[in-house]
């Protein structure tokens, strides 16, 4: 390997006869006069002269080749391999031309490559084109995890990816983008991974009920993580606690339910009242809806009528009274936020807490919080305003010298389909305080880790907080543009994005100064969504089959004049299965047709028996 | 040259027409090919790609090599000149090293001045004894099969004579058939045989000219024995979809070889090509030196400011 062509002091040309090249290798070039230096290769090229790219002359003819190969001389290994290469930093003067290129060893490139251990950072996969390099490298750092590659696991060959962790508190925030398929959501995974592996506090938002790590991936030897993370379904284990709402909170979670009307916003801020319990509220709000039904007319009517009871009198004049102080608010904006909350009770919201979790966080356990969309929206911005006001005020107190406020960790906070959560352009009650950590979650020890597939769609104060960025394949070509302005992502490497495997992505951080072409390491553990569905079909018809050969094995043989008493019996002695003759018959046929069975002909017409 | 004088004009435009009508009267395919058998020049034949099986008996006899050379000069006006010479021999045998020879000659270093047309020739001639110093040894070294040579094994005969003998005599010692290939066919022996049948204008047509368009894809002329270059027999073959053919020499003791080496030049022919074997294209790919290495050469070693010095103006000219 030698520096060929012109040279300058940041950028030059390595060939190589032998060594083929890959994109973003590590190469050293020494040279003569300012000792060794080292570049990355940008672009690989390879070159064959015996078969000239031309379309008018001496165009290649594979059959000349064959030819020349059967006499011994194969035209392939004339090929010469060259590589633009960039150099990490500028020279002071031009590289000089026939340098010697080489591999170099793990030590040359150690500070380039790891950033930190395996003990303090999160071990997110491997640096790609690195397995040379690797070699050199001390035994603590090799084979840490499994790559998938070409559809096998195995062990990894190169140097490891390592997040440090104590670097958060410089760049504290991780953005992961790519589209879907493009490996987004096992990075997602992974880092959750690692963070349960270090038991750093943290939550995920998980929309699509995927973030479940007790189903193993196939390998071999797993860490367990069965006692790291808690799953909370809103409104079964965690809800929001009514009496700490504040009206914007109310308001918030009304809307999520269906957009507010004006009328009933400003309906909802004259109904509530600091300290309402949710029975409060709500009878509140029932009352007026019936004494606006009613009428003042009609109210007066029963008020003045003899003979009721005084109980009822009792409601009446309570109609009457909420009707004169809130006189002013039409009876549809009333009926639009009773039904609104009907329905936020009955998803249980309101009969939780968010304690469970703020136990888990303080274990420094990973609490993934599921729910609807809809849901999910309002609640995330609901518990983690909560959350991050514990940390704060904690930390706020400590700075103070106050000791009067309860401990509270610092916290990771994740989430997929972030440009819901903090669309750009449009208002959604979470974006506030995403955007609010975002910005000075550093100070308080609070991190964001925010994935999504549209980098475009989201606020952009968000994106250019999100110091780390892992970019997945990427094919929309202004989400590749909002990521070439967020990151300093060179024009080659977008230009790769579209075609980037699963699982490959681009990792930019002020941590390494550049970009680094990383491959995700394969999770320890499984989406539960993994399954094909078209897996699941035919695995849910066996299992059924299963069961009903358990029914009929008793049976068995079954002849054909006698299939009535057959089906009478079953149902008989199963109060779920009702069993009629064709049913029976077609469910014997289908399981000689599976093989489970087999069909004989006999002197008293067929029967069924074992097989 | 933005603008052309109307004279200018008319001047290049007469000469096209007379070269059209010229060749308009140049008689079609079989006319030739019919003075050509009626006069006895030779007999059309056609070759065939050889089989797997003839290329591994090739490759287990030897395989085949390749000879070519390179001349490059540098510097300004005669004698402020360099002159690079090279000659490669290549074998199919990828075990066996290169043979490289080569030879550097500046006109200033010669005791006494000569012209510079003979300096010239005697640096063509030094460069055939080179390539044939070459041919020697890969016929010592790599004992291939088949030895293809640059150019017309005539050349040889004449610019380097003793090394040709040797090369002859070691080569039918251990049966190498030997090929010249010839790119350019200046020759015009056929016009000279067959005048009698064509129009005045093609009396002294070259060989190339008269069967251009006259044989198929694979098609060769074998010119009978004796008709011209003494000792050797020659073929012209249109070896690829070009119709302008190319000449194969080959000894005229070797002449039992003449159909297999015209199979071996066209199985080794790409058929889009401009009829040369790749084979001899990877020789000559590799012999030449570029003139961006030439100058890089003789600025490493000159000084470039020594190298500057002997630089024509011209090539200072501003583009």
């Amino acid at each position: 390997m030698n520096v060929v062509g012109l040279t300058t002091s940041h950028e030059v040309y390595i060939a190589s006869k032998e060594r083929k090249f890959r994109i973003n290798e590590l190469i050293i070039i020494d040279d003569p006069n300012q000792g060794p230096v080292i570049g990355e290769v940008s672009e690989t090229f390879s070159y064959n002269r015996y078969i000239p790219f031309s379309l008018n002359h001496d165009f290649f003819d594979a059959k000349v080749v064959e030819s020349l190969k059967r006499l011994g001389y194969s035209i392939d290994e004339e090929e010469i391999n060259v590589a633009k290469v960039k150099l990490m930093t500028e020279t002071t003067y031009p590289i000089v031309t026939g340098s010697k290129a080489r591999i170099p060893d793990f030590f040359e490139v150690k500070d380039i490559l790891v950033r930190g251990s395996k003990e303090d950072g999160l071990v997110l996969g491997e640096i790609k084109h690195t397995e040379e390099t690797a070699q050199t490298m001390g035994e603590e750092l090799k084979g840490l995890f499994y790559i998938l590659n070409k559809g096998k696991t195995e062990k990894t060959k190169s140097v490891p990816f390592i997040l440090d962790l104590r670097s958060f508190q410089q760049y504290p925030h991780i953005g992961i983008f790519g589209g879907s398929g493009s490996g987004k959501s096992f990075g997602m995974r992974v880092i959750m991974e690692e963070l349960m592996r270090k038991r750093i506090p943290s939550i995920i938002l998980d929309p699509h009920y995927e973030m479940d790590f007790s189903t193993s991936s196939d390998l071999g030897e797993r860490p367990d993580f069965s006692d790291c993370y808690q799953k909370f379904q809103i409104g079964e284990e965690i809800g929001v606690e009514f009496s700490a709402l504040t009206t914007r909170d109310l308001l918030d979670l009304l809307s999520a339910v269906k957009p507010l009307t004006e009328a009933m916003s400003s309906a909802v801020e004259i109904l509530f009242k600091r300290g309402d319990t949710y029975a409060s509220f709500s009878s509140r709000v029932e009352d007026l809806c019936e004494a606006l039904e009613m009428g003042k007319a009609k109210l007066d009517k029963m008020l003045a009528l003899e003979g009721i009871k005084e109980i009822e009198k009792e409601k009446y004049r309570r109609l009457r009274e909420l009707m004169e102080e809130y006189s002013n608010i039409p009876l549809p904006s009333v009926q639009g936020i009773s039904w609104r909350l009907r329905r936020l009770y009955y998803s249980g919201i309101f009969s939780h807490d968010i304690n469970p979790v703020i136990r888990a966080l303080k274990s420094g356990k990973l609490s993934v919080i599921q729910g609807p969309i809809w849901l999910l929206q309002v609640f995330a911005t609901y518990i983690l305003s909560s959350l991050y006001r514990k940390r704060r005020d904690y930390k706020d107190g400590e700075l103070k010298g106050e000791k009067n406020f309860e401990y509270f960790p610092p916290f990771v906070v994740a989430t997929d389909e972030a440009h819901n959560f903090a669309p750009k352009g449009y208002d959604a009650p979470s974006k506030g305080i995403i955007k609010e950590i975002a910005q000075e979650g550093r100070k308080y020890g609070v991190f964001l880790v925010l994935a999504t597939q549209r980098p475009t769609l989201l606020d952009e104060t968000v994106t250019a907080q999100l110091n780390t960025k892992i970019i997945f394949r990427t094919v929309r070509g202004n989400d590749i543009s909002t990521l070439m302005e967020e990151t300093d992502l060179s024009s080659e490497e977008a230009k790769r994005l579209p075609y980037l495997p699963s699982g490959d992505a681009f990792v930019s951080t002020p941590l390494f100064g550049r970009t680094i072409a990383i491959r995700v390491r394969y999770p320890y553990s499984m989406s539960p969504h993994l399954k094909n569905p078209f897996d699941e079909l035919i695995e849910k018809s066996n299992q059924e089959m299963e069961e009903y050969y358990e029914l009929i094995k008793k049976e068995l043989p079954i002849y054909e004049s006698n299939l009535l008493r057959v089906a009478k019996n079953i149902s008989s002695q199963n109060l779920k299965v009702v069993m009629e003759v064709n049913a029976l018959k077609n469910l014997l046929e289908e399981m000689v047709k599976k093989g489970k069975i087999k069909k004989e002909e006999s002197p008293f017409g067929s029967f069924y028996t074992e097989a | 040259m933005e603008r052309i004088g109307e004279d200018f004009k008319e001047k290049i435009k007469k000469t096209a027409e007379l070269l059209k009508n010229r060749g308009l009267k140049k008689p079609g395919g079989e006319a030739i090919r019919k003075l050509i058998k009626e006069n006895h020049v030779g007999e059309f034949l056609k070759a065939e790609r050889l089989r797997e099986k003839d290329l591994d008996e090739i490759k287990l006899e030897g395989g085949i090599a390749g000879v070519d050379g390179s001349i490059n000069s540098i510097g300004g006006v005669y004698p402020y000149i360099i002159f690079i010479k090279r000659a490669l021999g290549i074998s199919s045998e990828k075990s066996r090293e290169e043979i490289e020879l080569s030879e550097v000659d500046s006109p200033l270093l010669m005791e006494e001045q000569i012209k510079e047309e003979d300096y010239r020739a005697l640096q063509k001639k030094r460069l055939a004894e080179l390539e044939a110093e070459a041919a020697r040894q890969v016929l010592t070294k790599f004992r291939p099969r088949v030895l293809f040579l640059d150019g017309s094994l005539v050349r040889f005969k004449i610019e380097a004579k003793s090394r040709f003998d040797q090369i002859k005599d070691i080569a039918l010692k251990n049966d190498v058939v030997i090929a010249g290939l010839v790119e350019g066919i200046s020759t015009s022996v056929i016009s000279g045989s067959i005048n009698k049948g064509l129009p005045p204008e093609f009396k002294h047509a070259a060989d190339w000219e008269i069967l251009m368009g006259a044989m198929d894809v694979g098609e060769y002329l074998e010119i009978k024995s004796g008709l011209f270059k003494e000792g050797f027999r020659t073929l012209f073959m249109r070896s690829s979809l070009d119709p302008k053919p190319i000449g194969v020499d080959i000894l005229e003791e070797q002449k039992d070889y003449t159909r297999f080496i015209a199979n071996l030049v066209y199985t080794l022919t790409p058929e889009n090509g401009r009829g040369i074997p790749l084979w001899m294209d990877i020789v000559d790919k590799k012999v030449k030196i570029t003139d961006a290495f030439m100058e890089a050469v003789i600025n490493g070693f000159l000084g470039e400011d020594f190298a500057e010095i002997i630089k024509p103006k011209r090539e200072k000219r501003n583009p």
